[in-house]
């Protein structure tokens, strides 16, 4: 199930919240648990058994840390049951038929392809049950003893299915004394909203844009046309990401969590590095934490930080996606990284404005990278875009979608915010006026997308 | 108390009763079997058994029925369609709004595997035959150029039949594009909907049997008849409401004898179909698998395999046949070579709009 469906917003929603709120406070966590059971099953009823096999493996691993703590090697075990049970889920799952398909690619062999579908979400709780395993095993926060709140963790429904990825240690408190406050309630239903008008009104929308290019003829495409199609990308890529954290931030608010924030207006950054400070800071944070610090970090000299950025930039990559084009994506931020840290640094936080364009233009190839997948027409693309090429056809994209473009634009940068923040906010019956209609609209393009018109039948 | 209350946040208040009202609603509301719109069967409820969710089938089929049975699913597609208008959009749900309140598909690629299989087809089954004639019609974007919105590039279908005569030889190739060319007023389309008015099929058949060497009855002798009102599958798809509605017309050409598919009706269209929603619904009462249109005891017979742009052009035929069989390969799966063994037609016509050309499934059945 997703969050910006008919069946979420009025179905299962006003269900979940009626029956959560109406639960005694001993009982929250069991209702959380079984709701959000219900949640991640809906669509693939067979994949339950693994999520409860997680979410045990995970709870007895941590037991297991806690009840043994004094034998380094056993300790070590469990830690290693819990990692090798999570990655090799992921790896299982998400990346088997990579591997296959490279297998026969090198080898000749016609290996066959595994019909997987990937379980919903794998790629996000497998990474927040080990921080739990690793966080007891390193002793900074202490085991749950209790399934029932150990499970609602791992499968919280609003964070289950695409992040933010909330750390055990962020929500360790609150999955035993929560309160249910009515301010920061409120808070959540403006995320929440704003979240779903993100995702609706302006990634779909210009999404659109990018649909029908990426399905136009290279031919085709102009150079304009080839750029319009990157800042199209670009937007809705920002627009559904961070709109779906919003909504399961806001929805974690209405449930009396607070889920750590996970876009901070990337788009404005002056350099690479901060780039990856506001760009899915719980994943960055994430790699940093479990990764690149056990790693040495930057204090085994240079050659070890750039040897150490390399493994983290390459498994950032590859965990976006199972084809050599993410494993590139990841690479070219290590490549812009490395010489941000080397050289480029001083002079780009000198010139402001120059590095900001800069960094637009890197981000904007980048994101061609990630979204074409196929490396022949990814190649083809650059073309387009750097050789120039005519063609008028992105007139008529440009009329069409030119509005949408600039909403888009001028949304993912903190213009308006201080506006709300400062007088919108004050006025509270304005802001819901607002923010009903926003609510309004998105339900109408949901519905749109299921509308079907099956016309002159059989003609 | 109260005083808590009324410190609540007003957005809570509305957000809380926006999806408890809008779920009730939906929960209370009968659900709808068919929609006039969108001109199909809407999802029911369906029945929960074990292995049906086990297979993820229950919980689709539950999505689309909540999606499809979803309270005032009609306004909110009216909304949506204003919105895109307020966004200076110049398109909903692909279709293009052009100069003079004209509508057109937005067709920017066509499925050549799908044509050159359907082409191949068509030659096997002209192949051996001297009688077939095939002909395609373009779509109205082709003839309403200037009414296109700046910029935009559709598919080129002349290039594009320019070489099917090649890909069929055994078939006769006549050009329509050239004769609707030559009569091109500006309207030879309608504006709301994907279909040819009935001067465009009528200058079509003039030309046809100009080339057959047979005599066209004269466009001033029919009895032409108009239906106002008339919203095509171009608006339904994009509900644009500042469209104003089309007139659909047609020449009433009395038949004797009307057959679909085995049972005999009054006339050639359904009088009843006229004053719904779905107008051009009415011609042939849709598309059967067989019709056969009969004036006359002669025996002449022609064979027109077509899809629905034929509709309303199939009755002039009877200026100069006696009879006229119509086959939609849609709804006629098999039966085609027994057809052409039993009865003697002396032309074969096989007539399709350039998409539906592209897109037909069901060339196959020729060979059945």
């Amino acid at each position: 199930m997703v969050f910006s469906s008919l069946l979420f917003l009025f179905r299962f929603l006003p269900i979940a919240l009626l029956i959560y709120y109406l639960m005694p406070r001993k009982g929250k966590n069991f209702a959380l648990l079984v709701l959000s059971m219900i949640f991640y099953a809906w669509g693939e009823v067979r994949y339950l058994p693994i999520m409860v096999v997680s979410i045990l493996v995970d709870y007895f691993c941590g037991q297991g840390i806690k009840r043994w703590g004094q034998k380094p090697a056993l300790r070590r075990m469990f830690l290693i049951f819990s990692m090798v049970l999570n990655l090799g889920m992921l790896f299982f799952f998400k990346y088997t038929n990579f591997f296959l398909e490279n297998i026969s690619a090198i080898t000749g062999l016609a290996l066959p392809q595994l019909s997987l579908t990937l379980p919903l979400g794998i790629s996000f709780y497998t990474f927040q049950t080990m921080s739990y395993t690793i966080d007891v095993y390193r002793g900074k926060v202490e085991a749950e003893d209790n399934i029932i709140d150990f499970g609602a963790f791992v499968v919280l429904f609003p964070q289950l299915i695409a992040g933010p990825i909330v750390k055990y240690s962020d929500v360790a408190y609150e999955l035993k004394h929560r309160q249910m406050e009515t301010g920061r309630m409120a808070e959540g239903v403006r995320l929440f909203i704003m979240g779903l008008a993100s995702k609706v009104l302006i990634a779909n929308n210009v999404g659109a844009l990018w649909t029908e290019i990426e399905g136009l003829s290279m031919t085709d495409i102009s150079t304009p046309l080839a750029w319009l199609g990157a800042l199209a990308f670009s937007l809705q890529i920002y627009f559904d990401f961070s709109g779906y954290s919003l909504m399961a931030i806001g929805l974690g608010k209405l449930l009396g969590f607070d889920f750590p924030q996970n876009f901070n207006y990337p788009y404005i950054s002056p350099s690479i590095t901060d780039f990856w400070r506001r760009w899915h800071m719980t994943l960055s944070s994430w790699f940093r934490e479990y990764l690149y610090i056990p790693l040495g970090g930057n204090r085994e000299g240079k050659w070890k930080t750039y040897r150490n950025m390399l493994i983290v930039w390459a498994a950032t990559g590859f965990w976006h996606g199972a084809s050599w084009n993410f494993v590139l994506w990841g690479l070219f931020f290590f490549v812009m990284l490395v010489l941000e840290k080397a050289w480029l640094a001083p002079h780009m936080a000198r010139h402001q404005g120059i590095s900001r364009v800069w960094v637009l233009f890197l981000l904007l190839c980048s994101w061609m990278l990630f979204a074409i997948t196929d490396l022949g027409r990814l190649g083809e693309y650059f073309t387009r875009m750097f050789v120039p090429q005519g063609g008028g056809n992105w007139l008529y994209y440009l009329r069409n979608y030119g509005v949408s473009l600039i909403l888009g634009c001028v949304l993912s940068v903190p213009v308006l915010k201080k506006f709300y923040d400062k007088w919108l906010c004050r006025h509270r019956w304005v802001e819901t006026v607002l923010l009903g209609g926003l609510l309004t609209l998105s339900v109408a393009y949901l519905v749109d997308a299921t509308y079907n018109p099956f016309l002159y039948f059989r003609f | 108390m109260k005083k808590k209350l009324t410190g609540i946040h007003p957005l809570l208040w509305m957000f809380f009763l926006f999806i408890s009202g809008l779920t009730i609603a939906d929960l209370l509301m009968p659900d709808k079997d068919f929609s006039e719109l969108e001109n199909r069967y809407l999802k029911q409820n369906p029945a929960f058994t074990m292995a049906s969710l086990i297979d993820n089938s229950y919980t689709m089929n539950y999505e689309s029925y909540v999606n499809d049975q979803f309270v005032g699913r009609d306004s909110w597609i009216s909304l949506k369609s204003k919105s895109e208008s307020v966004l200076l959009k110049v398109e909903n749900n692909g279709i293009v709004y052009g100069k003079n309140d004209r509508l057109f598909e937005k067709y920017t690629s066509y499925d050549a595997e799908q044509l050159a299989k359907n082409l191949a087809f068509l030659e096997e089954f002209a192949a051996g035959k001297e009688n077939v004639t095939f002909a395609v019609v373009p779509s109205g974007y082709m003839l309403n150029q200037e009414d296109l919105p700046a910029g935009l590039k559709l598919v080129d279908q002349k290039a594009v039949m320019d070489q099917m005569p090649a890909q069929v030889p055994s078939a006769h190739w006549m050009d329509v594009l050239p004769v609707l060319e030559a009569g091109n007023d500006g309207d030879l389309y309608y504006r709301t909907d994907h279909h040819w008015r009935v001067h465009a099929a009528y200058l079509f058949y003039e030309a046809y049997c100009r080339e057959k060497g047979m005599e066209p009855v004269a466009e001033a002798d029919l009895p032409l008849r108009e239906i106002e009102d008339f919203y095509g599958t171009y608006f339904s798809k994009c509900k644009n409401t500042n469209i104003p509605p089309d007139t659909l017309t047609f020449y009433d050409i009395p038949v004797a004898e009307v057959t679909i598919d085995g049972q005999s009706r009054d006339n050639w269209y359904d009088e009843a179909a006229l004053s719904s929603r779905d107008k051009y619904g009415a011609f042939l009462y849709g598309n059967g698998g067989l019709t056969v249109l009969k004036n006359g005891d002669g025996g002449r017979k022609l064979l027109l395999v077509k899809d629905s742009y034929s509709n309303a052009l199939a009755p002039l035929f009877l200026n100069n046949y006696d009879e006229v069989w119509i086959v939609d390969l849609r709804s006629f799966p098999a039966g085609m070579q027994d057809l052409c063994a039993t009865q003697f037609f002396e032309n074969i016509l096989v007539l399709y709009n350039f998409t539906n050309l592209c897109s037909d499934t069901n060339f196959y059945r020729l060979k059945y």
